[in-house]
This record gives structure tokens, sequence and C-alpha cells, in this order.
């Protein structure tokens, strides 16, 4: 350890304390602590079943928490008022989702409407924005992933490497202050994993804050500015990827990283 | 022969086709009520308020459990005894949509049911509020869905329609039957009389198709887009 003098820490963008979610009698999170703070590139990694899709989807109340805290841009969406937990009016909840837009394992684009039209529904629909500088700001974002040319395709004729791609069009278009990935890569052929990537890399280049549940071990430790290690709905251990894959202290990450290199 | 081409259908046809309009009027405003009760049925019924669901379940049963013409002879006889009284054609528009509709609050009910439910949690994760994602996401991939079988149904109503006669409505069916009483001619008037119900279902199930066509965007359309591409230009063949 160096002695660095401190410097006051940045308001994180994204705060969730002892944050628990349980389906009955089973419980999926028992007390998350999470900071995030504007600009990082945070990874969830972990087994499956471990609670990580779990806990983003939560974030975003796709899963509604059972208990614990979330603010999201100094805005409280649920807490502990006692021992009573309480959730933020449903307008508080959409107008912060709006910021933090999820892009899924299975893509899940509007299957029935074109690629253009799938990336100016949010601005239009939820923003009400006026559809002609929308459209040219999609045409930018499509240019950017490198499918300008798709712009009138449907997803049913894209490959599952250009799907995801658009969905991340789709989910820049809101201006997003944080975005969501939910495996981004696991239903992908492998020679299609790259270019997605690349995209993610891309974004990460230009500072955006990103909260991602990947097992893409190498790509995380490439790109991470922290690791979550989650298991058995705790988070076992957080940290820069130095310290996540080379000096691992909890046991069971240690038995996780020896598991995934072999 | 010649009687009935010349003297017959020319005498007895504009009578037939006031009561054929008739019909058409009655099955038209039937389906627009039955679509509109079988959606907010297929909504009651997915809403998870276990008592609306179950007053629905049991509306959706009574109706395809009782015979149609019983519904009707009670609309329109039954009700007035407590005070309910109503017109024969709008009673024939209540039955008939009461019917249809029971039927298509469950065709709705899959059709939204098959709707990805990845997309709407998209929607969600936008901000949508649940009108949004039921209106933007579900419900146009759910009425694409539905439209054959809903196309199917009107063409049934054209035809089940004919039960009205029995409450004093003047359908094509009714007029077929007046007609018949007048003249005792029952072969050529009913022959006159199905000719008019086969040309109307006729034009309406081409109808429906041009709609479904119209619905079914591209990349859903029976031939692959590539196929498609090839047979329009053989030239991307030879290349």
């Amino acid at each position: 350890m160096q002695n660095i003098p401190s410097t006051p820490a940045p308001k994180p963008l994204l705060h969730i304390r002892a944050l628990h979610k349980s389906y009955g009698s089973n419980q999926v999170l028992r007390g998350i602590d999470l900071s995030i703070a504007p600009g990082e590139v945070n990874f969830l990694i972990g087994p499956s079943g471990g609670g990580k899709s779990t806990l983003l989807r939560c974030i975003n109340f796709l899963e509604t928490p059972t208990g614990g805290e979330i603010q999201f841009d100094g805005t409280r969406l649920c807490h502990e008022d006692g021992s009573r937990f309480q959730l933020a009016p449903e307008r508080t909840i959409r107008a912060a989702r709006e910021h933090m837009p999820m892009v899924f394992q299975q893509f899940n684009l509007f299957s029935h409407r074109t690629v253009i039209q799938n990336i100016v529904e949010g601005p239009v629909v939820v923003q009400r924005r006026t559809l002609e500088p929308v459209m040219a700001e999609a045409r930018v974002l499509l240019d950017r992933v490198g499918l300008l040319d798709k712009a009138d395709a449907y997803p049913a004729e894209l490959s599952g490497g250009q799907k995801q791609r658009i969905a991340i069009a789709r989910a820049l278009a809101m201006k997003p202050r944080l975005l969501l990935f939910d495996e981004p890569t696991s239903a992908l052929d492998p020679e299609l994993v790259a270019g997605v990537l690349d995209t993610i890399r891309m974004l990460a280049e230009e500072g955006r804050t990103m909260l991602i549940v990947t097992h893409e071990m190498k790509f995380a430790a490439r790109l991470a500015s922290t690791i979550h290690f989650v298991a058995g709905g705790v988070l076992e251990e957080s940290g820069p990827p130095a310290q996540i894959f080379e000096a691992p202290k909890s046991p069971r990450l240690q038995g996780f990283i020896r598991s995934i290199m072999e | 022969m010649y009687e009935y081409f010349f003297v017959l259908i020319p005498r007895h046809l504009p009578f037939l086709m006031e009561g054929a309009v008739v019909t058409l009027e009655l099955s038209v405003l039937s389906m627009v009520f039955a679509v509109l009760i079988g959606l907010l049925c297929a909504l009651g019924r997915t809403s998870g308020q276990p008592l609306l669901a179950w007053a629905v379940a049991a509306y959706v049963e009574v109706m395809r459990d009782v015979p149609l013409l019983i519904v009707l002879l009670v609309i329109f006889f039954t009700l007035p005894q407590i005070g309910i009284s109503l017109p024969g054609f709008w009673a024939g528009v209540l039955g008939l949509s009461l019917n249809v509709g029971a039927y298509l609050s469950e065709v709705f009910r899959a059709a939204l049911g098959a709707v990805d439910k990845g997309e709407k949690e998209a929607g969600f994760s936008l901000g949508m509020s649940r009108l949004e994602v039921f209106r933007r996401i579900t419900l146009p991939q759910a009425m694409r869905l539905a439209i054959p079988t809903v196309g199917g149904f009107f063409i049934a109503l054209l035809k089940d329609s004919s039960l009205v006669s029995f409450i004093a409505v003047s359908d094509l069916m009714r007029q077929g039957t007046i007609l018949i009483a007048d003249t005792f001619r029952s072969m050529e008037i009913y022959f006159m009389v199905a000719m008019i119900y086969f040309c109307m279902s006729f034009v309406a199930s081409r109808l429906v198709r041009r709609i479904e066509t119209a619905l079914t965007p591209r990349y859903l359309r029976t031939a692959p887009v590539s196929a498609r591409a090839t047979a329009l230009r053989p030239d991307v063949v030879a290349s």
C-alpha cells in the first residue's frame, strides 16, 4: 500500500447498500453494497446462479428488490425506513431507468420495428423528442457501431453480433448516464463476440460509465476499473483486476479463479 | 332456367339485397364490439386480479357453452321483462358481439401471451410505462398474430348472423323466409340467399388475406427475403 494523499472521492453515480432480493424463502441477494463513480467501468463476475444478473436487474427494477437501498444520481429509488422497505413512486423509478438502459443477453430488439425504428423508439416515446433530430442522431450511432447500411433491416435479418450492436446503439440513443450489460456476448457464436466487445471497448475509451455482467474474463481484466465477484448472493470481493485475478483474498474467489483457469 | 334468371332474380333480388345490407351492418358492428370486448376480457384475464379474471372466465365459459340462438332469444324476449327492451337490430348486435367477443378473448389472450417477454423488458428498461409498452410493443405484435383468426371469426359471423332472423330483424335470411312464405318457391329463393351469403363471405375472406399481407412485415412473409430477391433479380444468381 502506498501513501497517496487522499483526494475526495467523486460522488457515486450509483450507490447500493444492503440490497436484498428474495423469491419467497429463496434469498438470491443477501445484502449487496456497491458504488459506481462516474466514468468507471465495473464488471460483475461469478458463478452461474450466484446473483449477478439478479443484481443488475434489480438496479433498473426489472426485478423489484425486497430490501436495502439504491441511489441513482442522487435520487433514492428504494430505501428502508426503520424496518419498512419503501420503493420510490413508479414515476421516479421510470425516470431513472431511462438514464440506465440495459443491453440484454438475448438482445431483445423490437422485432416488429426496423433497426432505425428500434433506436429512435426510446427518445421519441419516452423522452418525447421530435423525430428528425433523433433520426439524425440514430444514424450517427449506427455509423459508429458500423451498421449504417442496416438502418432499414428488421432484427430477424441480422446476425446475433449485429443485433447486439444495434441493442447497444438503442441504449446509447437514450443519452444514458449508466449502461447496464447483462452477459452481452453469452448468446453469440464465438466468431461474433469480438465485434461486440470492440464496441464496448470503444465506449469505455469514451469514458462512459458501465456495469457489465460477463463471463469474458480476459475482457474484464483489460477494461475494468473495478471487478466485483458475486457468489451465493453476496459480494465476496471487489477490487482492481490485478487483485481479483492475481491476488484474490476470498477463498471462494480463489476457487473460482482456479476453476476458470483450467 | 329462363324464368329463374330473367323473372325471379330481377323480381326478388332487390328485396333480398335490402336484407343483405342489414346483415352486413349487423356483422360489421358486432365485429367491432366483439374485438373491443375480446381485448378487454383478454386484459382482464391476464390482469392478475383474481376476481376480474374469474368473472371473465365465467363469461367466456357461459358464452361458449350456450347456443347463440338462446342468447339472442333471451336478450330479445326475456330482458324486456326486467325492463331492458332493445330493438331487434341492437339485440342482435349485443348477442352476436357477446358471443364472438368471448371467443376472441381467448384468441387475444393467446396472441398477447405470444409476444416475447424480453422485448417488453427492453421497453421497460428504456423507461416506458406499462401503457407505452402495451401500446408500442405488445399490442402491435399481438394484433398481427391474431388477424387471421379474427378474420375467420368475421366470416363465421357473417353467416351466424342469420340467426337474428328469429328475433324479427330484417336481415338477409329473414327477407328470404318472407319471400318463401309469399311465393312458396323455396328452392329458388334459398339458392339466391345462399349465393348472396357466398359472395359476401368470399369477398370478406379475400379482404382478410389482403389485410394480413399488408400487416406482415417482409421478414415474416412466406418466401425468405433472399429467395425473393433472387427470384426478382436473376442476375444475382449469375454472379
